[in-house]
């Protein structure tokens, strides 16, 4: 073989390997899971739970029971922090805990579940692991997916041939990448891309002309909730809720907000902030924060004078959000005290 | 000669239980502060984790205990230092134990309950049982070097300012060093897999290199390298040292967030505080081990300046 044709056979080569890195994602890229859908589906968020060393499993079992028996969720969302300074036995019980409820979950990560002493791929390999946990729907992620974060899949909710709904959850990754100063992470790019490929194809070229209606669920708030915080004006919509701490969340979500809006996102939920439970409408979007679960590390309460029951009360619990077939939702926010002897709920949709 | 080798030996074993104690309080602390709710929350969790505290702080006081004794003057100094400090570190782990087994029979410690270990509680009280005999062992031996001082072999002595400044130096990059080699230790169990290897060989390099520094230094002391090994030893762990910063900082510029992945079951502090600081720490410490080392191996520009 003379040196030209090599060097031709070479790049040729060379090119094709590039071109296999560029290749499209397919449809999933193995990160969507179908669920059966019906009318009235209920989705419970569980979010910041803090389990770590200190805990005491027993109560917050009997905790999340009530929760549990109030509500009769279909699925579960748990939105982040579900695990502080915790160890591999500390996760165990949690997954075991849920999975002996018999009822499908989807665990999303939030700023502090890798504390522990476990790896980050040591926590996805045991959540995505179907012998052990049959009803952990979460999807670990690819590296070869290329998209940031470990946490990023999709639930279509089916009804029969049809997509009646898409839960989006999104990772919001464990911190920044600032040099000193760490702070919160922004959404990534290929997040963003990830998700509108996702939700072309779902809607795909034989498919319904409009967007499959999305729930979007993370847990540190993007700067959408920051702007519906401080916007006064006909776009938003207070829903209910209180706000008890100062926002704090990304800085930068990559445009995601702006797509979710051209892509009938009907709302996003996220964690993070204890001790804020509100919940807005703002360009035709609803943002809201779920309410925490359990009481580890700390949470809201709310003062006589400011509460509805003639009595004061902990913003701790869960919230539930039910689907119906014609696009409609409805949001009831669950407070259920530490010592678990009164249970308020709110109706925020 | 033969002695103080022995007891360096003595010394870098009980390293390796205190850099697992160190690295499990600051975790243990992690803990508390993620469980505290309240005051009463505190409360509540401090007699379950005392014990925990005791058992994983008492290797750390007794290293630096022993080291205090190999590093006295006199033989005298010494042995006092050894009786008082095993004394109260056999009292302290005494106190552990007991509690450690009241809270056993009263079920607050129940076996099973796979905190903060499957073994747990007996991994805690096989814990507390070998400190106790450790801390015992060191008040015989401080009892031991009275009655025999010629037992007591001196470590050549720095002169006063010296001493205060490796002193300080030396000693905030032992404790960085005992975490950071304590969560090496640990990070055999947390199941790495697909993480990125360069950044996790890189972190590795950083919290070992530290150790290295120290080791180096004891070696130094116990052996007393000739004047051209102190040479060749401060440029093989300055190039060393500036080999593992450059490939740390690249693979972290090359992936932030597998860096931010990695290094989170590892950094406590750095991730409840949202500051990098261990790696700032690393590399104060690292720049402050060499220029102790290049002060030792090049007396004359310290005598000149």
């Amino acid at each position: 073989m003379t040196k030209p044709k090599r060097r031709l056979l070479l790049s040729l080569a060379l090119l094709g390997l590039c071109l296999q890195g560029c290749t499209p994602l397919d449809y999933d890229g193995g990160v969507s899971r179908d669920l059966s859908y019906h009318d009235d589906f209920k989705i419970l968020q569980l979010t910041d739970l803090h389990y770590c060393l200190g805990t005491d499993t027993d109560y917050l079992e009997s905790y999340m029971d009530r929760l549990y028996a109030e509500t009769a969720p279909d699925l579960v969302v748990l939105t982040g922090d579900l695990f502080m300074t915790a160890n591999k036995a500390a996760v165990f019980s949690l997954l075991d805990y849920l999975e002996s409820k018999e009822v499908d979950y989807a665990f999303t990560f939030g700023n502090h579940d890798f504390q522990g002493l476990y790896s980050p791929s040591w926590l996805c390999n045991v959540l995505s692991d179907p012998a052990t946990y049959p009803h952990s729907l979460f999807v670990k992620n690819d590296s070869s997916a290329r998209v940031e974060g470990r946490s990023n899949y999709v639930i279509n909710l089916v009804e029969g041939e049809a997509t009646k709904y898409q839960i989006y959850l999104f990772d919001t990754m464990a911190a920044g990448n600032g040099f000193f100063d760490l702070g919160y992470a922004n959404l990534d790019e290929s997040q963003v891309e990830w998700y509108k490929r996702m939700s072309d194809f779902s809607r795909g070229p034989e498919g319904p002309e409009d967007y499959i209606p999305s729930i979007f669920y993370f847990h540190v708030p993007i700067p959408a909730y920051q702007e519906a915080h401080d916007y006064e004006g006909p776009l938003k919509t207070y829903e209910g809720g209180y706000a008890l701490e100062s926002l704090s969340g990304s800085t930068d979500d990559q445009g995601l907000f702006e797509e979710a809006e051209k892509r009938n996102c009907l709302a996003m939920f996220c964690g993070h902030n204890h001790a804020d439970t509100y919940t807005v409408t703002y360009q035709g979007v609803t943002l809201g924060f779920g309410v925490k679960t359990g009481p580890e590390l700390y949470y809201g309460h709310v003062e006589k004078e400011d509460s509805p029951y003639g009595e004061g009360f902990d913003l701790m619990g869960a919230s539930l959000l039910t689907l119906g077939d014609e696009e409609e939702i409805s949001l009831t926010h669950y407070f259920l005290s530490r010592d678990m002897k009164t249970l308020y709920t709110e109706v925020h949709l | 000669m033969k002695k103080r080798g022995s007891l360096l030996i003595v010394e870098a074993v009980l390293y390796v239980f205190a850099a697992v104690g160190v690295f499990y309080f600051v975790y243990l602390l992690g803990n508390v502060i993620g469980s505290l709710t309240s005051y009463a929350d505190w409360f509540q969790h401090f007699p379950y984790l005392l014990p925990l505290v005791l058992c994983s702080g008492l290797p750390v006081y007794l290293l630096f205990a022993f080291h205090a004794y190999r590093h006295s003057l006199t033989p005298k100094g010494a042995a006092h230092g050894a009786i008082a400090n095993g004394l109260v570190g056999v009292v302290l782990a005494a106190f552990a134990l007991i509690y450690a087994f009241v809270l056993l029979y009263n079920g607050t410690y129940e076996i099973g309950t796979n905190y903060p270990t499957a073994f747990f509680p007996i991994d805690v009280i096989v814990y507390l049982l070998l400190e106790e005999f450790a801390f015992l062992a060191l008040y015989l031996l401080g009892v031991w070097t009275l009655r025999r001082p010629k037992f007591f072999e001196p470590l050549p002595t720095l002169t006063k300012g010296l001493r205060g400044l490796y002193g300080t130096l030396l000693g905030g990059a032992a404790l960085l060093a005992l975490y950071a080699f304590g969560g090496v230790l640990f990070s055999f169990g947390f199941g790495f897999s697909d993480e990125n290897p360069a950044i996790l060989i890189s972190f590795y390099l950083l919290c070992l290199i530290l150790t290295a520094g120290l080791f180096l230094y004891e070696c130094d002391l116990v052996y007393g390298f000739k004047a051209n090994s102190k040479k060749i030893s401060f440029y093989s762990y300055l190039g060393l040292s500036v080999f593992v910063l450059v490939f740390f900082y690249a693979a972290r510029y090359r992936d932030p967030m597998g860096f931010v992945e990695i290094t989170m079951p590892f950094l406590v502090v750095d991730y409840m505080t949202s500051l990098a600081l261990f790696p700032a720490l690393a590399d104060i410490f690292l720049i402050a081990s060499n220029v102790c080392f290049g002060l030792k191996a090049f007396p004359r520009v310290r005598e000149g300046a």
